[in-house]
C-alpha cells in the first residue's frame, strides 16, 4: 500500500499535505470501483459523477474520523453507500416511486456497448438480469460480495450491520436468485 | 451458484463500464478547494472571538489599573459585588476546553455544538455510555484537528445539566434529549448535526413542563419543544392563546348540516405530525410566529357541513403558508382521502374563512371535488410511506395526546374510528384489546413508547404489487431481539389505504 496512508497509522495530526496525498492514493485505487458501485446504485450517469465527487470530497473531509477500525477499503465503500441511499431517500422525497423510477432509469440510461450486446443472448447476462431485478437490498449484497470482492467482515462494516444479517441476506439473495433462475429454465443453476 | 456469481464480475464490470476520469478528479479538487474558501467565513468568525477576547483582556486592564489607581477609591460596585459563579466564562475563551450540549453519538465520537459562539466541534474519543445525547458538556482539550467542523481529542470531559432543577423529576439533560429525540433529529438523516443548537431551556414547577428550544442554523428555524415532567414525553400540545382564535364562524345551515364524523376525522389529520393538513399548519403556525411549537391544530378547522345531495363544505381558517405544486397535489389528494371514505359524500368543497379564493395554493380551488369511482392511487409509493407513518403514527398520537393516560375518545366507536383510519378493522380490534385499557366508559393508555408494536422504521423498502388493490411490504427491523422480518398486506379500497395485516418472522 502507497506510503500515504502510512500518515493514518500514527496519532499525529495530519498535515494538508498528507490529506492530499492520501486523497490522490485513494482516488487512484478506489476511483473506477467507487464510481461503478455509485452507478449500480443511482443508475444515472450525472448523479454518478457528482456523487462519486462527493465521495472523495467527503474522504478528504473526514480521513481524520478515520479510526481505523475497520479497512480503508470498506470506510470509504461506507460513505459511498451511505450518499447512495441518501440520495435516493430525497427521490423518494420528491415522491418518486423508487422501484418504478429505477427500473425506467435503467431502461433509459442504460446504453449497451457493442461488446454487450452480442453477449447479450448468453446464460451470463440472464443471469445479471436477474441479479439487477432482485430487490435493493439483495442486489447490494450480491454487487459489493461477489462484483468488488468486499468480505463478510468489509460489507458489515461498509453497510453498519451485523455480520449475521450479512451472511442472511448474502444467502437469501442467492435462494432468491436460484428460484428466479428455475422459474426461467433453469439450465444456469450451478 | 457461487462460481457462475464469482465468474459474472468480468460482465458485471462491463455492463456497469464507468471509470474514474481526470474530470472527476478536477472535480473533485474543485470543490475542496470552495469549501476551503467557504470555511474562510467561520475564520472571520473566530477573529471576531479573538478580537472580542483582546477587547475583554484590555478592559479588565484597565479596570485593574482604575482599581490599583491610588487617587480614586476601587468603587465599582458592579465589579466589587458580582459573585464569582455569576461570571460566565465563554467557552472558547480558554483555548483548552470546549463547552456545549452533546447533538448526536456515535461510537466514541459526540457532536457537540455551542448557540453562544455558534461553534460546534466533535469530540472523539468519549466513552460510549458515559456521554449522552442532550448531556451539556465541559471538555478538556488534547488535540484539536482541522477537520470541518473541528475534530477533538479529549482529556477529560464533566456533564454539566446531570442535576434535577426545582423539585422536577427528570433532569434539564433528561429533557433536551426527549427533545431533541422526537423532533429535529428525525429530519436530520446521517450529517449535518453541527448546524443544530440548544438554544434555550427553561422548567416551569407550575406547569410540570420543560421548554428545550432548538436551533437549525441550516435552515434558520426554531422549534420549542415541551416535554412533560410527569411523563419524560413530548407533552400534550396546547392550543394557542386565545387571541389568536379566528372571530369568523362557520354557518353551518347555509351549507346542509354539521358533518361530525368528517370533522372528527380532519382535525386528527390536523394533528398527526406526517400529514399534509399537519404540515401546512405548522408553516402557518410558524409563518405567524417565527417558531415551531407543541399547537394542537384543531383550530384550523372552521367547519364541515354536507347538505342533502352530498355536496361537502370545509372550511378552514385563512392560512399564511405557501405551496408548491406539488404540496397541493397532496394537500388535495388528502382531502379527497377524507371525504370520499363517507359513502354519501359526492363532491367537496374547499374554502377558508367562507371564500373560495383566499387560498394559499397556486392553483385555484373555486371549483368542487367530485368523486371519481374509478379513481387510481395517485402514487403509490407516498401512499404506501404514508400508510406506514400512518399505522405507527397512531400509536405515537395516542401517547402524546392523553391526561395522565386518560384518552379523549367519547365511546367505543370513536376509538375504533381512529384506529380503522390506518389499519383494517380486524388488526385494529387487535391492537384495541392489547394497546387500550377500558375502565368506566372512559379509556387509557396501556403503553410506553418502548413498548410500541413493532413497524418499518425506515423510508425505503421494497414493495410488491400483488393485485391492483393490494400490495406487500417487506423490510428488516431491529428489534431488542435482533433483526426481524417484517411484512406488511396493505391494501387500497374506497380512497383509503391501510395496513391489512403484519407479520413479523425472526431472519
Amino acid at each position: 500500500m502507497s506510503s500515504s496512508f502510512d500518515a493514518l497509522q500514527t496519532s499525529k495530526a495530519l498535515s494538508e499535505q498528507d490529506r492530499l496525498a492520501i486523497l490522490e492514493d485513494c482516488m487512484n485505487q478506489y476511483g473506477d470501483e467507487i464510481k461503478r458501485l455509485v452507478f449500480s446504485y443511482v443508475k444515472n450517469h450525472t448523479d454518478t459523477d457528482d456523487l462519486t465527487q462527493e465521495v472523495f470530497v467527503t474522504v478528504y473531509q473526514k480521513i481524520d474520523q478515520f479510526k481505523g477500525d475497520s479497512s480503508l477499503k470498506s470506510w470509504i465503500y461506507r460513505i459511498a453507500i451511505n450518499k447512495c441511499k441518501d440520495h435516493l431517500r430525497s427521490f423518494k422525497i420528491k415522491q418518486r416511486f423508487i422501484k418504478e423510477k429505477l427500473t425506467q432509469l435503467w431502461a433509459e440510461d442504460y446504453v449497451p456497448t457493442p461488446e454487450v450486446q452480442s453477449i447479450k443472448q448468453e446464460n451470463s447476462d440472464q443471469l445479471l438480469n436477474c441479479v439487477e431485478e432482485l430487490p435493493f437490498k439483495y442486489r447490494e449484497m450480491i454487487i459489493l460480495y461477489y462484483f468488488e470482492d468486499l468480505s463478510i467482515e468489509e460489507i458489515t462494516n461498509a453497510l453498519d450491520m451485523n455480520t449475521n444479517t450479512v451472511k442472511a441476506r448474502l444467502r437469501r439473495a442467492r435462494d432468491r436468485l436460484k428460484t428466479k433462475l428455475e422459474t426461467n429454465g433453469g439450465d444456469l443453476i450451478g | 451458484m457461487d462460481k457462475k456469481l464469482h465468474e459474472l464480475k468480468y460482465n458485471y464490470k462491463q455492463k456497469y463500464d464507468k471509470h474514474f476520469t481526470s474530470q472527476d478528479r478536477n472535480a473533485i479538487y474543485h470543490k475542496i478547494s470552495n469549501k476551503h474558501n467557504s470555511t474562510h467565513k467561520n475564520l472571520h468568525s473566530s477573529f471576531r472571538v479573538g478580537l472580542t477576547f483582546v477587547a475583554i483582556i484590555m478592559i479588565g486592564f484597565l479596570v485593574m489599573m482604575n482599581v490599583f489607581d491610588s487617587r480614586e477609591p476601587a468603587s465599582d460596585p458592579e465589579i466589587e459585588t458580582k459573585p464569582e459563579n455569576e461570571m460566565k466564562p465563554n467557552p472558547l475563551q480558554d483555548e483548552t476546553t470546549f463547552e456545549g450540549y452533546v447533538v448526536h453519538v456515535q461510537g466514541s465520537q459526540a457532536t457537540v455544538t455551542n448557540i453562544d459562539t455558534r461553534e460546534s466541534m466533535i469530540f472523539r474519543n468519549i466513552i460510549p455510555g458515559n456521554v449522552m445525547l442532550g448531556d451539556q458538556v465541559k471538555g478538556w482539550l488534547e488535540y484539536t484537528l482541522s477537520s470541518e467542523p473541528p475534530t477533538a481529542s479529549i482529556e477529560k470531559l464533566e456533564i454539566i445539566n446531570d442535576k434535577s432543577q426545582n423539585g422536577s423529576n427528570f433532569n434539564e439533560n433528561f429533557a433536551v434529549r426527549t427533545a431533541l429525540k422526537e423532533t429535529i433529529l428525525k429530519s436530520y438523516g446521517t450529517s449535518n448535526y453541527d448546524d443544530l443548537y440548544v438554544s434555550n431551556i427553561d422548567y416551569s414547577q407550575d406547569r410540570h413542563r420543560w421548554y428545550v428550544e432548538l436551533y437549525n442554523s441550516n435552515m434558520d428555524k426554531r422549534e420549542r419543544v415541551e416535554v412533560s415532567d410527569n411523563t419524560g414525553y413530548i407533552a400534550k400540545p396546547h392550543k394557542p392563546e386565545e387571541s389568536f382564535q379566528s372571530e369568523y364562524t362557520f354557518n353551518y345551515e347555509a351549507y346542509g348540516q354539521q358533518f361530525k364524523e368528517l370533522e372528527q376525522m380532519i382535525i386528527w389529520n390536523l394533528n398527526s405530525k406526517w400529514t399534509e393538513l399537519h404540515h401546512l399548519s405548522r408553516q402557518d403556525y410558524e409563518n405567524r410566529f417565527g417558531v415551531i411549537e407543541n399547537i394542537d391544530y384543531s383550530y384550523i378547522l372552521n367547519g364541515a357541513a354536507i347538505d342533502e345531495n352530498g355536496t361537502v363544505t370545509i372550511d378552514f381558517r385563512e392560512l399564511k403558508a405557501s405551496s408548491t405544486s406539488n404540496e397541493t397535489r397532496k394537500f388535495i389528494n388528502e382531502i379527497k382521502r377524507l371525504v370520499f371514505q363517507f359513502d354519501e359524500a359526492k363532491e367537496v368543497y374547499i374554502q377558508f374563512n367562507g371564500s373560495l379564493k383566499d387560498t394559499p395554493f397556486e392553483i385555484s380551488l373555486n371549483t368542487s371535488i367530485k368523486r371519481n369511482e374509478n379513481e387510481e392511487p395517485f402514487d403509490l409509493h407516498e401512499d404506501m410511506l404514508r400508510t406506514n407513518k400512518g399505522y405507527i403514527g397512531t400509536f405515537k398520537y395516542l401517547l402524546q395526546y392523553n391526561d395522565d393516560g386518560k384518552l379523549e375518545f367519547e365511546s367505543q366507536k370513536d376509538l375504533e374510528s381512529f384506529f380503522t383510519r390506518y389499519m383494517s378493522e380486524e388488526l385494529a380490534q387487535e391492537h384495541i384489546d392489547t394497546y387500550i385499557h377500558e375502565d368506566q366508559g372512559n379509556f387509557y393508555v396501556n403503553f410506553s413508547y418502548e413498548q410500541l408494536p413493532t413497524a418499518i422504521d425506515r423510508e425505503l423498502f421494497d414493495a410488491i404489487k400483488i393485485n391492483d388493490q393490494t400490495f406487500e411490504v417487506q423490510s428488516d427491523v431491529q428489534t431488542e431481539h435482533g433483526f426481524k422480518s417484517l411484512k406488511y398486506i396493505i391494501k387500497y379500497n374506497n380512497y383509503k389505504w391501510y395496513v391489512d395485516s403484519v407479520e413479523v418472522s425472526p431472519m
